[in-house]
């Protein structure tokens, strides 16, 4: 016997359920009534006929010992036992000498009726044990081709639908519930099936708060919590209906079961919608670099092949050279979409190696441009790439927005376990309600966004790939100090 | 119009691309040819001999990588120089080990392309006549013979590796030189997946040649490729 089957013989059961549980079921009181009568009547004829006819008491007894059998197999050993009582009262009365008194003169006699009196009683104790056995057996073979019928419903189950209503009404109709109710505690959703649910709708969100098994009489219904692994994953409600706890138990493991299997098979789709996505986006990304990268090698091949081949008058330079320049930016332009594309769709992968500060400031070059580091061994445990790509978003940034001839800073501290980097500029200064909204996708300062050329891309990224350090990123500015923007990575220890 | 320069095959699926590339290349003294498929390039490079091809890497049908094995088996001597859109470090190592000489990402100016197709003969010459003379590369100059390096005439104190891989690269300048071939030709051929190694070397290198060694002027980094020396 498993665990569960076992905890669920050990629950307490009240009194009305317990007539109904296999085994020790009786028949309605109106039945009950009904055979002791017909009994009675049976065994009466049979004392009468035979009193009548001068039968002698062993016909008699064997007569009524049939009715006595039969009694006992279909009303139950109680109505056996009392008919068995009035047979041996009838006899004693009719058909023992003196006739038509309860004396009993011969002591043969005597023995006669008290053995008649054991072997009925005992017949009908074993006639009613077998049928009760015979019950108890057709019982527990209904109750395990339902539970059979739900799992193999379970496996089979429509995955593109919510499972709870699914199983809820399956389980109503197989074990011929009045009502079944469901509570998924992942959703939060509560499913049902059957009528009057409301109240066992409540009761069953309660039964899994409480985490508590147990079978409600008033309502004569069974609650139970559902368990995955060693997490409750939610609750069952089972009202009406021929079901036992064993059963009640089964049925809330294959319930949970169901729930879990619909929601891998959810998380799993998902997965395979969002890698699907990240194949199309990828495959998009690369029909758009061939098909913006091939005109572009044209003209560029044009331009600077003209340029190269220094055959043009000054006038003419001038402009084939401004075609060069400017399908050179479209290309940088390009591959710089392309590349915060590709990083804006998946999730920034970091390759960390050590990476000092100095270094990869060292590598940042524009004019104007003014680098401070006061610790030369100050070092990150980050992607270098990725550092390049933050730090020339922000350089790129202060270029753009700077007053024209001011000096753009660059400068690295450590400050406790960070690396502070910072880059300050001079210029119109950012509103203070916009500093935070920056570094959001496509967001451009109101009063720029029509001045100063950019994909509002450039910022995002910069705090995605700060994020993905473990980092953050930050601004503050005013029109007296400038403009600051701050990347704080942290330190981890030193090269 | 003269084509002093040489001869160069394109080889690219898009109509654009060969008439731009076959008008540059002409205006600066190349002879150009066109092919607008694999089957089509390898048929013209059997029946013509070109200094160079240019190989579209992305090409429908027979790609540029299978047509670049294709031309190799055929013609050992030809310098192949592969075209890139994709920025990617695979293509550029897959177009290496089929056994092309240079790669190029489009778009590209055109001083870049003459100078990779400049190198690519220089390489293929080098390597048919196994030069062993004196090499001058900006301020590097280096004497095989008296196996001395100088650097704007101040002699320069290599040890005999460093002194190895620095020829290897000088006599391939301007062209690529993958991690395992320069381990090979240096090490001898059972070397070729030390890259760590080689890269301690290279930075020693660096700091003996080059004037900042964090930015290289003559000893490149090809990301997950090789090393290359540029040539002025």
């Amino acid at each position: 016997m498993s665990p569960a089957t076992d905890r669920a013989l050990r629950l307490p059961v009240s009194k009305g359920w317990r007539a109904s549980l296999p085994g020790r079921w009786i028949a309605p009181w109106p039945i009950r009534s009904a055979s002791l009568a017909l009994g009675t009547a049976a065994v009466g004829m049979v004392t009468l006929v035979a009193f009548r006819f001068q039968l002698n008491l062993a016909t008699a007894a064997f007569l009524h010992l049939i009715i006595v059998v039969l009694l006992a197999r279909h009303s139950g050993f109680a109505i056996a036992s009392s008919v068995s009582v009035v047979a041996v009262l009838s006899q004693t009365y009719f058909l023992v000498p003196p006739a038509l008194s309860f004396v009993v003169a011969d002591w043969h006699n005597v023995i006669a009726l008290a053995t008649f009196g054991y072997c009925a009683l005992t017949v009908s104790r074993l006639s009613s044990e077998a049928t009760r056995q015979m019950r108890v057996a057709e019982r527990r073979r209904q109750e395990t081709e339902g539970l059979y019928e739900i799992s193999r419903f379970v496996l089979l189950m429509d995955r593109h639908r919510e499972p709870g209503p699914q199983i809820a009404g399956m389980i109503q109709r197989v074990f011929n519930c009045e009502c079944v109710a469901i509570f998924d505690a992942v959703s939060g959703s509560i499913a049902s099936s059957g009528g009057n649910v409301l109240d066992l709708e409540e009761r069953t969100r309660d039964a899994y708060v409480q985490g508590r098994d147990e079978f409600d009489s008033r309502r004569r219904a069974w609650f139970r919590v559902l368990r995955s692994g060693n997490r409750l994953a939610g609750s069952l409600a089972l009202r009406g209906g021929d079901i036992g706890g064993a059963v009640a138990n089964a049925l809330a493991s294959l319930v949970a079961v169901a729930l879990e299997r619909a929601r891998s098979f959810e998380n799993e789709s998902r997965m395979e919608a969002a890698r699907q996505s990240e194949q199309l986006r990828t495959a998009v990304l690369d029909a758009l670099a061939h098909d913006v990268k091939t005109p572009l090698t044209a003209i560029r091949a044009a331009s600077s092949g003209l340029l190269e081949a220094h055959v043009l008058d000054p006038n003419h330079e001038e402009l084939v050279a401004l075609i060069d320049d400017e399908s050179a930016r479209l290309d940088e332009i390009t591959n710089r979409l392309l590349r915060l594309a590709r990083l804006d769709a998946k999730d920034v992968n970091v390759k960390r190696g050590w990476v000092r500060i100095e270094h990869i400031m060292g590598k940042m070059a524009a004019p104007r441009l003014r680098t401070e580091c006061e610790d030369p061994d100050l070092a990150v445990h980050a992607d270098e790439q990725l550092l390049l790509m933050a730090l020339s978003q922000l350089i790129d940034n202060a270029m753009k927005y700077s007053t024209p001839g001011t000096e753009i800073t660059l400068s690295a501290v450590r400050k406790g376990n960070q690396a502070l980097i910072s880059v300050h500029n001079f210029g119109s200064p950012i509103d203070p309600s916009e500093l935070e909204r920056v570094f959001d996708r496509f967001h451009r300062g109101g009063n720029v966004a029509n001045r100063i050329s950019g994909t509002g891309l450039g910022l995002s990224i910069t705090r995605k790939i700060a994020i993905a350090h473990g980092g953050r990123v930050w601004a503050s500015s005013d029109a007296d100090r400038g403009t600051t923007f701050f990347l704080s990575l942290p330190l981890k220890g030193e090269v | 119009m003269s084509y002093s320069n040489g001869s160069v095959l394109v080889v690219d699926d898009e109509p654009g691309i060969r008439r731009a590339l076959r008008g540059a290349l002409s205006t600066l003294g190349y002879l150009a040819d066109e092919a607008s498929n694999g089957e089509q390039g390898i048929d013209l490079a059997r029946r013509h001999r070109y200094d160079a091809i240019l190989l579209d890497i992305n090409m429908p049908g027979r790609g540029g990588i299978e047509t670049c094995r294709e031309l190799r088996r055929s013609a050992p001597e030809i310098g192949i120089l592969m075209l890139t859109v994709r920025d990617g470090e695979e293509d550029k190592v897959e177009a290496l080990e089929a056994g092309a000489d240079d790669y190029l990402t489009k778009p590209f100016a055109m001083r870049e392309l003459t100078a990779r197709i400049r190198a690519i003969r220089r390489g293929h010459k080098a390597a048919d006549v196994k030069v062993t003379g004196f090499t001058q590369i900006g301020e590097i100059s280096l004497d095989p013979a008296r196996r001395r390096v100088t650097k704007a005439g101040i002699p320069l104190h290599l040890t005999p590796k460093e002194f190895d891989v620095l020829e290897h690269l000088m006599r391939h300048a301007g062209v690529p030189v993958r991690h395992q071939a320069l381990l090979s030709a240096v090490w001898g051929p059972e070397y070729g997946n030390e890259v760590e190694y080689l890269r301690t070397f290279i930075r020693q290198l660096r700091r003996k040649i080059e004037d900042d060694p964090a930015r290289p002027r003559y000893l490149t980094t090809e990301a997950s490729v090789g090393y290359r020396f540029v040539a002025k």
